[in-house]
């Protein structure tokens, strides 16, 4: 909201007070609102995903301007080809070329995600586990048990080829525990980021809009 | 006689910190108007809960709009406790050498800005009193909005910046961890140009930038998808750059076990902003006198806080008494 | 053909990304077909963006039950991409043409951001806070030993992230200082919710790295039905 217009404010504090009547209850008003934020919103981000990719990834790739040394990539044709068979799922009578482009995105994020997650966010983290369990001091060896138990209960938590019976419904039970301090710190977390959100918002109506609407009436 | 009394030594510890707040925001009279009514409205719904009788739903987003405002309006500011986790953030920048370069990744949008954009400009405020050289970037399409707002409210305090020299913005490129995982290797095949189509070969301060590990350090801060985890998984992983972090309170938990191997810091919603707030009051005394936008938030928050865990422990109390008639009855 | 074609994209791209991995000269071919990536993400947007201008129109030309909302909806979509397409009022326009920076100050573009979409982003995610405080007060309940873990370890963090925590166990001498809310909060994140989330996210990431490995392999094609055959 840097330089905000005095109009531009007076506008989005109305707004705010729109969307916040719906707490009494749905209304004409938190309807426009609404209506207004989905078809601004959807204007947005095509302007950007325009600009950022068609134009200056695309058009500025194909055709580099003068003096930027820059030579053509015709490379990029291929991309630009594969989208517009994106757009051909509105044919019905060609439909099925849009299944190139998917089948392009969903082998690229298969092969994308497959390496990374492996290394990342199974590998290291495997690894990370794997610490001394005794350490300097109590504290510091109460901490690497803890996680080093509750990681492994967790995940035989998520082992359900076998039953979660006798010494491994035990540990799963001891499992479902972490998980749920892990839930409590989440609840915990999300309800501080939400009245952050909150008291920006009060914080925005009491000084930036109620000084702008003293100065406009 | 009342603040005598919780002035006391027996209560002092308890209560001082209260009394030595509430003479911020519309003064001494609101405050005590509001913490006034802000007891009487929990006792109220203490004793309906007890009584085993329903709140209504609007009466409860009442209250706690009410609570939420007053806390606001009070302009109630609370001492903040530093942590390690932020403060390895601090202490990386501080250590870094004048000249290095910080990339600056701001993944958020207008519904993060009031827990990050505080961040965002203490770090770059850090920064450029370092004299770090600055690069910004987003993975969002709304992140350029939060750039431009980053950038005006710093640009005062530092008339001397030049651009492409001091600070640079490259803007935003489509393709979420794609555009990660191209920038790992190779910066410029995903950012030819900046935000102003301006070639970045053509800026001097981007001279020697091949790849995010050519940056000193980076700072990601960000809300969600594609955010801080992404960066995680597809720059520092594979490149070995060094990485702190700014994350929305809502996903803090979730990358902790990030830290410190792969992100060696991370400040957590609006309460690791107010500490990095303090940190560079602290470092740099020049910033007491501007707002600090996430100690702001943090009297409030506390307040809220409040008002939820009483809500959560009245609804607790009514739940066993019930279960206590039941069996009684039973 | 129609599904033949599709089926082997998916293969070959999938092992490209894969190899690229390990052979490092092939990391050139793995950008282009990230750069692919991007373009074509570009494309899917707009197939969505005009969807939901199709239903809207449909519904305002048939004058369907809220109509007037769908040509709110339409009127709204068409302003913001005129400012933005034709960077209208952009004070870069002069010397960057269309390059220049969406989000200058000034652009009317960004004007309307400010003044339209980011309060409403805003007030829409803190109404959360609202029905946040109102479930916990309907159903935040300890009514057994996994429910009543949730609620101490929620109370924790709560009190531990604000000054309440210091105020509640303040009193505590030094040599209990673990037990300190804020001490015991930190203790809480850094142990006890590491250990879950990485139980969560190592559960993940092998589920991700099967289903992945049946993509590549060409065994799950789901995404290849449906639709004209």
């Amino acid at each position: 909201m840097a330089d905000a217009s005095p109009i531009g404010i007076f506008i989005a504090g109305v707004l705010t007070l729109g969307i916040f009547s719906f707490l009494y209850k749905d209304n004409p008003v938190y309807k426009v609102c609404e209506a207004i934020f989905i078809g601004v919103s959807a204007a947005y981000w095509a302007v950007e995903y325009f600009y950022s990719a068609l134009y200056k990834k695309f058009w500025l790739g194909v055709i580099p301007p003068e003096g930027s040394g820059a030579d053509p990539d015709m490379w990029l044709w291929g991309g630009a080809i594969l989208g517009v068979l994106m757009l051909c799922r509105m044919i019905p009578k060609i439909n099925w070329l849009s299944r190139w482009p998917l089948a392009f995105i969903v082998g690229a994020t298969a092969g994308l995600y497959m390496m990374t997650f492996f290394v990342s966010n199974a590998m290291n983290q495997i690894a990370s586990t794997m610490q001394p369990l005794i350490q300097d001091t109590f504290l510091a060896t109460l901490g690497s048990f803890t996680v080093a138990i509750g990681t492994v209960t967790g995940l035989i938590y998520f082992f359900f080829s076998k039953e979660h019976k006798g010494i491994f419904g035990g540990a799963a039970k001891v499992g479902i525990w972490f998980l749920m301090v892990t839930f409590g710190a989440s609840f915990g977390y999300t309800v501080m980021s939400r009245m952050s959100l909150l008291i920006g918002r009060l914080d925005f109506l009491f000084s930036s809009w109620a000084t702008n609407f003293g100065q406009m009436f | 006689m009342i603040q005598a009394l919780f002035l006391s030594p027996v209560f002092s510890p308890l209560f001082s910190p209260l009394f030595s707040v509430v003479s911020h925001g519309l003064g001494p009279v609101f405050s005590w108007i509001f913490w006034i009514l802000f007891v009487a409205g929990v006792g109220w719904v203490f004793w309906r809960t007890i009584k085993g009788r329903e709140v209504e739903r609007r009466v409860i987003f009442l209250m706690m709009g009410l609570t939420v405002a007053g806390a606001v309006l009070t302009g109630i500011v609370l001492p903040v406790q530093e942590t390690v986790v932020v403060r390895n953030i601090f202490d990386t920048i501080e250590n870094l050498e004048e000249g290095d370069k910080v990339l600056l990744s701001l993944d958020y949008d207008p519904s993060g800005a009031p827990e990050l954009q505080p961040m965002a400009i203490a770090v770059s405020q850090h920064c450029l009193e370092k004299k770090l050289k600055i690069c910004y970037m987003t993975l969002w399409g709304t992140g350029g909005a939060m750039i431009a707002d980053v950038i005006t409210a710093i640009r005062p305090d530092f008339p001397e910046l030049v651009y492409g020299e001091d600070y640079c913005n490259v803007g935003y490129r489509a393709g979420n961890e794609a555009v990660l995982k191209v920038i790992a290797t190779d910066f410029r095949k995903t950012f030819p140009t900046d935000v102003s189509g301006i070639v970045l070969d053509s800026l001097p301060m981007m001279t020697g930038v091949t790849a995010c590990p050519d940056f000193s350090y980076i700072v990601a801060i960000g809300s969600g998808r594609p955010g801080i985890k992404e960066w995680v998984e597809y720059v520092v992983e594979p490149s070995g750059a060094l990485m702190g972090s700014g994350a929305a309170a809502v996903s803090a938990p979730q990358l902790y076990p990030y830290y410190p191997q792969q992100m060696n810091g991370m400040m957590g919603g609006s309460k690791g902003a107010s500490e990095y707030e303090k940190m560079l009051r602290r470092g740099y005394p020049k910033y007491g006198e501007f707002r600090a936008q996430a100690t702001e938030i943090m009297g409030p928050q506390t307040v809220a806080h409040v008002f939820l865990m009483l809500l959560i422990i009245f609804a607790n109390i009514s739940f066993f008494l019930a279960k206590k008639r039941k069996g009684a009855s039973a | 053909m129609k599904r033949t074609i599709p089926w082997i994209i998916t293969i070959v791209t999938g092992f490209v990304l894969v190899i690229a991995e390990f052979v490092p000269p092939w990391g050139k071919m793995r950008e282009d077909v990230l750069i692919y990536f991007q373009i074509i993400s570009v494309f899917a947007f707009f197939l969505g963006g005009g969807s939901l201008l199709k239903i809207n129109l449909q519904k305002v030309f048939s004058k369907r039950t809220d109509w007037e909302y769908a040509l709110v909806t339409v009127v709204g979509f068409f302003v913001m991409l005129a400012l933005g397409l034709f960077k209208l009022g952009n004070p870069e326009m002069a010397t960057a043409g269309y390059a220049a920076d969406l989000n200058a100050n000034g652009s009317w573009f960004k004007n309307l951001f400010d003044a339209v979409k980011a309060p409403l982003s805003a007030s829409m995610y803190s109404l959360l806070a609202f029905f946040i405080a109102s479930a916990s007060y309907r159903a935040f309940r300890a009514k057994n030993s996994d429910a009543t873990v949730l609620l101490v370890s929620a109370f924790i963090i709560l009190m531990g992230q604000t000054f309440v925590g210091v105020v509640a166990t303040g009193w505590m001498p030094d040599w209990v200082s673990f037990f300190k809310v804020e001490n015991l909060s930190l203790w809480l994140l850094a142990k006890a919710n590491l250990a879950g989330q990485r139980a969560i996210l190592i559960g993940i990431a092998l589920g991700i790295v099967s289903m992945s490995l049946r993509v590549i392999l060409g065994i799950e094609r789901t995404h290849l039905s449906g639709g004209d055959e």
